[in-house]
């Protein structure tokens, strides 16, 4: 059950510099979990009191979680966790 | 001929405004900073020479050169709830490229309300984002990202985190191509976000959805930031359409 998650430029001083990470888990949510194990204190860059940070997204392969079941969405062996932070530049 | 506003004529707005002003569009370049030495890898239509010059001067002069005839406005002022509808009267499509947040969710707000289609961009790093929005349809902006990262939050901007000049390039051209598909009437990636990974050369599609309860999208309510809410006004049936200039 590995599942891969992308992250956003900000959240990769988080995980030694990386642009994805796997971790396992059957919903975002322990996923997160298990990302937070391998790099205690992820989970706070991304959760907040009411969930996910608001100027962050999270996608299961294309779709928004938030139009899933959120942090309860399930995942499948190989499914895609992106997290995208909202930028600005250019 | 349809009237572009390239709010921000950055690293973006730069590739973005000289495909736009080639491919006949009639432009509004708005930006209020000068040219920087720091700003000359990435802001193609800028040179050495144009150095503390108004961007929108030195960006009017260049897209003239590219494309004699071409019909380029600037306009040397910042984006606020002041400016905003005089920079957005008449346009038929916004193009966002700007560095802040705050003119980020207020371009979105003020297009939503207006009911004008926007193709935000932006770049950080390696890699760019661009989401086109038709209103009337689909998430707008603030449907996917609700709001600004607080002050205490890791906000990326290349200011903080720089941008590798060849990445702009290629984002900017981009919205340009979204822009000219918006303006045909076609609204096949509107509200896609296209995030595309230089480094790692991959581009992906992620479909975030319209927010049930995004501002943007609640009829006869007084938007937060200050703007009346007009319920998607040339919206007919799903299907949009664009006064002809
Ligand atoms: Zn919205």
């Amino acid at each position: 059950m590995a599942i891969t998650i992308r992250l956003a430029t900000q959240l990769r001083a988080h995980v030694q510099g990386r642009e994805e990470v796997t971790a396992v888990g059957e919903t975002v949510r322990a996923v997160l979990d298990d990302v937070d194990r391998q790099y205690p204190g992820f989970k706070d860059q991304v959760l907040g009191e009411k969930g996910v940070k608001r100027h962050l997204n999270v996608f299961v392969n294309e779709d928004d979680i938030r139009f899933l079941e959120s942090l309860d969405t399930a995942l499948r062996d190989r499914d895609v966790l992106t997290i995208m932070a909202a930028v600005a530049g250019g | 001929m349809s009237l572009v506003a390239v709010l921000g004529v950055g690293g973006l707005g730069c590739p973005a405004a000289l495909a736009l002003g080639r491919a006949g569009v009639r432009l509004r370049l708005v930006d209020e900073d000068r040219v920087e030495r720091s700003n000359l890898h990435r802001q193609g239509l800028y040179e050495e020479a144009d150095v503390g010059r108004p961007k929108v001067a030195a960006a009017r002069e260049a897209l003239l050169r590219a494309a004699p005839g071409a019909a380029v406005e600037a306009r040397q002022t910042h984006f606020s709830p002041d400016t905003m509808d005089d920079l957005l009267d008449g346009v038929d499509l916004v193009v966002e490229g700007t560095d802040a947040f705050g003119a980020k969710f207020l371009v979105a707000d003020r297009c939503a309300a207006r009911g004008v289609p926007v193709v935000h961009g932006a770049c950080v790093g390696w890699y760019g984002t661009v989401l086109p929005v038709a209103p009337g349809e689909g998430p707008c902006y603030r449907c996917v990202f609700e709001d600004a990262p607080g002050c205490d939050e890791d906000a990326g901007t290349c200011v903080t985190a720089g941008v590798y000049g060849p990445v702009p390039a290629l984002v900017g051209a981009l919205l340009a191509v979204e822009a000219l598909r918006l303006l045909r009437g076609d609204h096949g990636n509107a509200g896609r976000v296209l995030w595309y990974d230089a480094w790692r050369q991959v581009a992906r599609e992620l479909s975030p959805r319209r927010r049930s309860r995004c501002p943007n999208h609640q009829p006869d309510t007084i938007h937060p930031r200050g703007g009346l809410m007009v319920p998607a006004p040339r919206s007919t049936g799903g299907r949009l359409s664009w006064p002809s200039r």
